[in-house]
């Protein structure tokens, strides 16, 4: 296969590559010259690539091993160490009712950005790639188990964040009514 | 399954990646305990928030060019050669007024368009894809003039471009002529700079057009300096206007 072959079934792949490096950098324009240098990376070393059927994980791992490589803190391994075993905060039937009606994008969003980056890539390759843990597995390059752990602590975190969210803006709301 | 699943057995169960039995448990459980139904509920609606919270970004034209720029297709096929004999009857035939106008199409295509397409492989493949070592590796720019100086056989000067730290460079050809080509990195972006003997017209217009790229060439003192990259070309253009 030449490199132009390979980059034709490549960029097959490319909107996929996009959103998932929009969203796990929340830049947009980051995030294209993200996509650029993995299309780089991806020409330089396809020769890794052993099964073409898996063409998708294997890009989206090269992303996330570049965007790693940009990203890696202290922080990342300290959060890790930290975390105890994840639970669902108090159900509240406002949040669930604005998580059904879309009216909390821009705080899904902002509580995303704000998770630690394992539990933010696996959480969107679940949710929004709709990837199984085991191809997530492949793109993280960590075990199922370990998937199925980050995808909970990314949720438990979540909720917690957009209760506090939807919490302090029902007080907001209250104290300004008359 | 009396007790409560934890957070996780419930969570992959949302995500379809609970293996059996523990998921016909699981099923069995939620039957009877509300407050995990409830759990349940929460978890969905949250997985169609996250999958729902960004509209997706299309790539921009200039990414794709860029994108197709890192392997352009190659030469088109030679025709077979009952084709090749038509062709060449075809040729044999085509008036000599034809040919002129063809040749007066090429002569009037514009100076340096070919040139802008020659700097723009050469920074794919030197400074994207690395595909050829560095000659000199430096961030001293007297050093890397040094370099040159003993490489092609005019005098390359330099110069310091606001924000660009200096990587190195190699030697290429352009045109039949040895030039220098350095690279220099903006924030993470590698731009490459050419200093070469004058070619094409002076100072043409800067240009983000080039397959995604933009190209800006100087000439400054008799040596022409084109700035290579994928930034803005009026970014390119201040680059050099105030390196020079």
């Amino acid at each position: 296969m030449t490199d132009r072959e390979f980059l034709r079934l490549a960029l097959a792949h490319l909107p996929r590559l996009l959103r998932f490096a929009r969203r796990l950098c929340g830049d947009p324009d980051r995030a294209e010259d993200l996509v650029q240098e993995t299309y780089i990376r991806a020409l330089k070393v396809r020769r890794h690539l052993r099964d073409q059927g898996a063409l998708l994980p294997w890009l989206l791992r090269v992303l996330h091993t570049r965007y790693l490589d940009e990203t890696r803190t202290e922080t990342r391994r300290l959060e890790l160490l930290a975390a105890g075993p994840p639970a669902l905060p108090p159900a509240t039937a406002d949040l669930e009712r604005e998580l059904l009606e879309g009216t909390l994008s821009a705080e899904v969003e902002a509580a995303l950005l704000a998770l630690p980056e394992d539990q933010r890539a696996a959480i969107l390759l679940a949710d929004v790639e709709g990837l199984s843990y085991e191809e997530i597995g492949q793109v993280l390059g960590c075990p199922v188990g370990t998937v199925r752990s980050r995808i909970a602590r990314a949720r438990a975190r979540l909720f917690e964040a957009l209760s506090a969210t939807a919490h302090a803006r029902r007080s907001h709301r209250g104290r300004s009514s008359p | 399954m009396n007790a409560c699943p934890d957070l996780e057995s419930l969570s992959a169960e949302v995500d379809g990646a609970l293996p059996e039995p523990q998921r016909s448990r699981l099923r069995g459980h939620l039957a009877l305990c509300e407050t995990c139904r409830e759990g349940r509920t929460r978890l969905v609606a949250l997985k169609a928030a996250v999958r729902g919270s960004q509209p997706d970004q299309h790539p921009s034209p200039r990414l794709r060019e860029r994108l197709e720029a890192l392997a352009p297709p190659g030469p088109e096929a030679r025709p077979s050669g009952s084709r090749r004999l038509a062709i060449a009857v075809a040729m044999t035939a085509a008036s000599a007024g034809a040919l002129s106008f063809v040749a007066s199409m090429v002569a009037r295509r514009p100076a340096g368009d070919g040139l802008a397409s020659h700097l723009v492989d050469d920074h794919i493949n030197n400074a994207l894809r690395h595909d050829k070592p560095l000659h000199i590796v430096s961030a001293d720019p007297a050093e890397v003039e040094r370099w040159f100086s003993g490489n092609v056989d005019f005098a390359v000067s330099l110069p310091r471009l606001p924000g660009a730290t200096l990587v190195g460079g190699r030697t290429c050809t352009i045109a039949g002529r040895r030039v220098a080509l350095t690279f220099y990195d903006i924030r993470e972006r590698r731009v490459s700079l050419f200093v070469m003997p004058p070619e094409g017209r002076e100072d043409p217009p800067c240009t983000d057009g080039v397959r995604g790229f933009s190209v800006c060439r100087r000439r400054v003192h008799g040596v022409d300096y084109a700035l290579v990259g994928d930034l803005p070309a009026e970014q390119a253009r201040r680059l050099l206007e105030q390196g020079l």
